[in-house]
């Protein structure tokens, strides 16, 4: 008697437990964090983005082929001096039902480029001198110098267009629900958990989204992501570890997206006194096995990068100049010694240790650097640590994993840019080479094709001999998804993390 | 009897005023913990992969009040959590008290239910081993115990998706749903955690138990009983159990009070949103107000947990209550 009421539990209890709760036409997003804001001019990383991609579109946005794709504008006109821009705006809505007018374009045009503006982008915007709205569709933008990479700025997720009268009300309030133009609007965030977003019907594009409603839900635990995605509990993934991708691929369920758009590289400071020199920054190039690096940090799942980190098909790229450097310890040896360093010397190393590919390059670059005498010591903070150390050009030398923000050659001027501000994010501090500076200075005001490819072709060459910068590799970069999802599209190039536009594309089978 | 209730009373106001001072001395140094450590919340909030310009870096410090010397923003801080005003968000401007009211209730559940799955499992097994002193059940149960209590929480938890969510499907891996929104799909989220957290409690519940029954087993007064010829299940029941609950009252109280803070790796594990996964995510956002009003949560109730085991352990035991009275 007793054992029967045990079995009989069991099959209800096992009954409950095999249902699942899955509404038709929901799409569940395990994202590997949660945004510290929405607010659609800061660029707050790749969650964010990917959320943003679904409320907001700009004028224009990357689309799924990586190139330029005409959203809220039509198609725009440039004068040949570079100086005026003239967009025609298309039928659209936003999710409050007002109509998308050239207005809406002022508005939020000149919040990113307000003086007490925070906004990402605010420096490259600054050139836009004055707005011009002859009429509720056509918007004329005045630029203070010429500056042709403008369009692929505005095309980014944090030039998103926003209904004017939301500026007026809301504008200030990093709480306000958003409002955009694109294929979902937003319903609910409950901190620390999900945020979801529901089809807009008044969408542009017709017949889009396939979708009812999309919920992303924050994973900081690469692990746990990882197991929701294999147990059903999301149907899509970012930000796929490494030592995950061969087992989603081989899964009969599953199915991986990646890209080799991300690349890790080393960021001297310069005012540190070995690496003030061109030869000890070579030195370090040809020092480093890459396939280490690849095989220690991500199980193998890069590719060796041997020149300047320009993707295949993006302006500057060049078959021969990609594998300007080979590993070669006795070059570097020689270079080191010619730099009057023949016995190497020691240095810090900045990394952190919050995320493992991070850590554990470092330590690949600490072993091949000890083979040619240069004693490393890690300096492994937690990643905001890191950050304020890289912000305050508190190291010798970096590990960074990062990608170009545009499809426009111009995106080298973050990088490789001198100027007033020396000590940044993303570039070696105190680095200023006046040729560069005006290589990058010429390519961002020529519009012949023909013309700019050959100053980004010199660029590249002066680039390769100063060596700001140690390229070690592109990392792959991946989302894990069901099979049951289509219309998914891991952006190429450097534009993975814009990927979430693709979700207006998504069919759940 | 009054004067027992009043005395109960008295200890309560002195343990309460106890809390308030080490709740400060907590803030004290959650403070100024933050404070050493290396770390800027505004670079964070400007920008992951972008690089701010100074004066936007300036202005957004000067919103946040996080250009006023150290020592000022402490004493504000301290007098708006006197009013239990504490703080926003930096990241969104969002109450601190909302967070942790919603966040609070859930770590809440967590630990109790993993502790009650602990007791449920930990006190009849230890019984049942204390029992049979010496026998191969004793040894076997001593040694599940023994491995359950070295096994780490982690390790529990990935065994169990594997099994039950990976390999049998019966169970989601992770996640939370609202009780009010799906109870079954509440229920199926909590278990793993719940299961994962009380399993390796269990175990030090059993040991605790064995060799507290076992104590009591030992004593005069047992031997007494039996000489009276009285049943040997009603000495256990009646007599062994009630005194053998005190030691484990107390480490189920305590266990109680530590998982408050203990269940951050179940809850990163199995994407559970409470507390510790609210502090961890703010601690490196550098989310100072966040923190603080978490940690204060947290130390709040290990305080007041570890203050009701003390009242419940003297109602258990009335020679407690003499004493003190």
């Amino acid at each position: 008697m007793k054992r029967g009421m045990f079995w009989t539990a069991l099959a209800l209890a096992t009954s409950v437990f095999a249902q699942q709760a899955f509404a038709e036409g929901s799409l569940y997003f395990g994202l590997s964090g949660e945004p510290s804001t929405l607010e659609s001019t800061i660029n707050a990383g790749a969650p964010a983005r990917t959320i943003r991609l679904a409320i907001h579109r700009g004028l224009f946005n990357y689309g799924p082929d990586g190139k330029l794709s005409s959203e809220l504008a039509e198609g725009y006109e440039v004068t040949p001096d570079a100086l005026i821009y003239t967009f025609k705006l298309r039928d659209a809505k936003f999710h409050d039902g007002s109509a998308v007018t050239s207005a809406d374009v002022k508005a939020s045009i000149e919040r990113m480029t307000a003086k007490d503006s925070k906004a990402t982008y605010r420096n490259e915007l600054g050139v836009i001198q004055t707005i011009e709205t002859p009429d509720t569709k056509t918007v004329k933008l005045v630029l203070s110098k010429p500056f042709v990479p403008l369009v692929h700025y505005l095309a980014l997720p944090e030039s998103a267009i926003i209904p004017a009268a939301w500026i007026k009300a809301h504008g200030t309030d990093p709480n306000a629900a958003p409002v955009g133009a694109g294929p979902f609007k937003f319903t609910n965030w409950e901190r620390g958990r999900e945020l979801t977003v529901e089809k807009f019907d008044s969408y542009y594009k017709q017949g889009k989204p396939h979708l009812d409603d999309v919920h992303y839900v924050f994973y900081g635990d690469e692990n746990t992501r990882v197991n929701a995605l294999k147990s059903g509990d999301v149907d899509i993934i970012d930000y796929v570890p490494w030592k995950d991708a061969a087992s989603i691929e081989s899964s009969s369920d599953l199915k991986l997206a990646s890209t080799t758009g991300p690349f890790m590289m080393l960021q001297f400071n310069t005012k540190f006194e070995p690496f003030s020199k061109p030869e000890v920054r070579q030195a370090i190039s040809y020092a480093i096995d890459r396939s280490t690096v690849i095989n220690t940090a991500f199980s193998g799942r890069g590719t060796p990068l041997f020149g300047i980190a320009i993707p295949e098909g993006y302006m500057g790229y060049s078959k021969e100049k990609a594998n300007f450097f080979k590993h070669d310890p006795a070059k570097a040896k020689e270079l080191l010694a010619k730099a009057g360093y023949p016995d190497g010397f020691e240095v810090r190393l900045l990394a952190t240790s919050q995320y493992g590919f991070h850590n554990n390059t470092a330590i690949a670059v600490q072993a091949e650097l000890a083979k040619i005498g240069i004693k490393v010591k890690l300096d492994l903070p937690d990643w905001s640590g890191r950050m304020a150390k890289n912000n305050a050009g508190d190291y010798d030398f970096l590990v960074a994993g990062t990608a170009g923000d545009i499809a426009d050659p111009d995106w080298l001027s973050n990088f490789f840019y001198g100027g007033t501000q020396l000590v940044r994010l993303n570039n070696s501090a105190y680095f200023d080479d006046k040729a560069i500076n005006d290589l990058l200075d010429k390519g961002r005001v020529t519009l012949d094709p023909v013309e700019r490819e050959k100053i980004y072709g010199q660029f590249v060459d002066r680039a390769l001999e100063q060596s700001p910068f140690v390229y070690m590799m592109w990392r792959d970069q991946s989302f894990g998804l069901n099979k049951k999802v289509t219309g998914f599209t891991n952006l190429p190039g450097f534009l993975t993390f814009q990927s979430g536009i693709t979700v207006e594309n998504v069919e759940l089978k | 009897m009054s004067a027992s209730i009043a005395g109960a009373l008295l200890l309560i106001c002195r343990k309460l005023l106890t809390a308030l001072i080490q709740l400060w001395v907590v803030a004290t140094l959650i403070f100024s913990v933050m404070y050493i450590m290396p770390g800027d919340p505004v670079l964070l909030l400007l920008g992951a992969d972008s690089n701010p310009s100074p004066e936007a870096i300036a202005s957004m410090r000067a919103q946040l009040g996080l250009d006023q010397p150290a020592v000022s923003q402490y004493f504000v801080w301290l007098w708006n959590a006197l009013h239990l005003d504490f703080g926003k968000s930096l990241t969104n401007g969002y109450p601190v008290s909302n967070y942790v009211m919603q966040n609070l209730p859930r770590t809440l559940e967590l630990a109790f239910v993993a502790i009650i799955i602990a007791a449920l499992v930990g006190v009849p097994l230890g019984v049942a081993a204390a029992l049979k002193r010496g026998s191969t059940r004793d040894t076997v149960l001593t040694s599940i115990a023994t491995l359950g209590i070295s096994v780490p929480v982690y390790i529990v938890g990935t065994l169990l998706v594997l099994v039950f969510s990976l390999k049998l499907g019966w169970l989601p891996a992770s996640g939370y749903t609202d009780i009010a929104r799906n109870v079954v799909e509440h229920f199926r989220k909590l278990a793993l955690p719940a299961i994962a957290l009380g399993l390796g409690l269990a175990a030090s519940i059993a040991r605790m138990t064995r060799s507290s029954v076992l104590e009591i087993l030992g004593r005069d007064f047992v031997r007494a009983l039996r000489a009276k010829g009285m049943s040997e299940r009603r000495i256990i029941w009646q007599h062994v159990l009630r005194n053998a609950a005190i030691p484990i009252v107390t480490i189920i109280g305590l266990q109680l009070g530590n998982l408050m803070g203990g269940t951050v790796l179940v809850e990163a594990m199995f994407n559970w949103p409470g507390l510790s996964t609210l502090l961890v995510g703010a601690v490196s956002a550098r989310n100072y107000p966040l923190v603080q009003g978490s940690m204060l949560a947290i130390a709040a109730a290990f305080i007041l947990i570890n203050l009701l085991v003390e009242l419940l352990y003297s109602l258990l035991d009335p020679r407690i209550r003499r004493k003190r009275s």
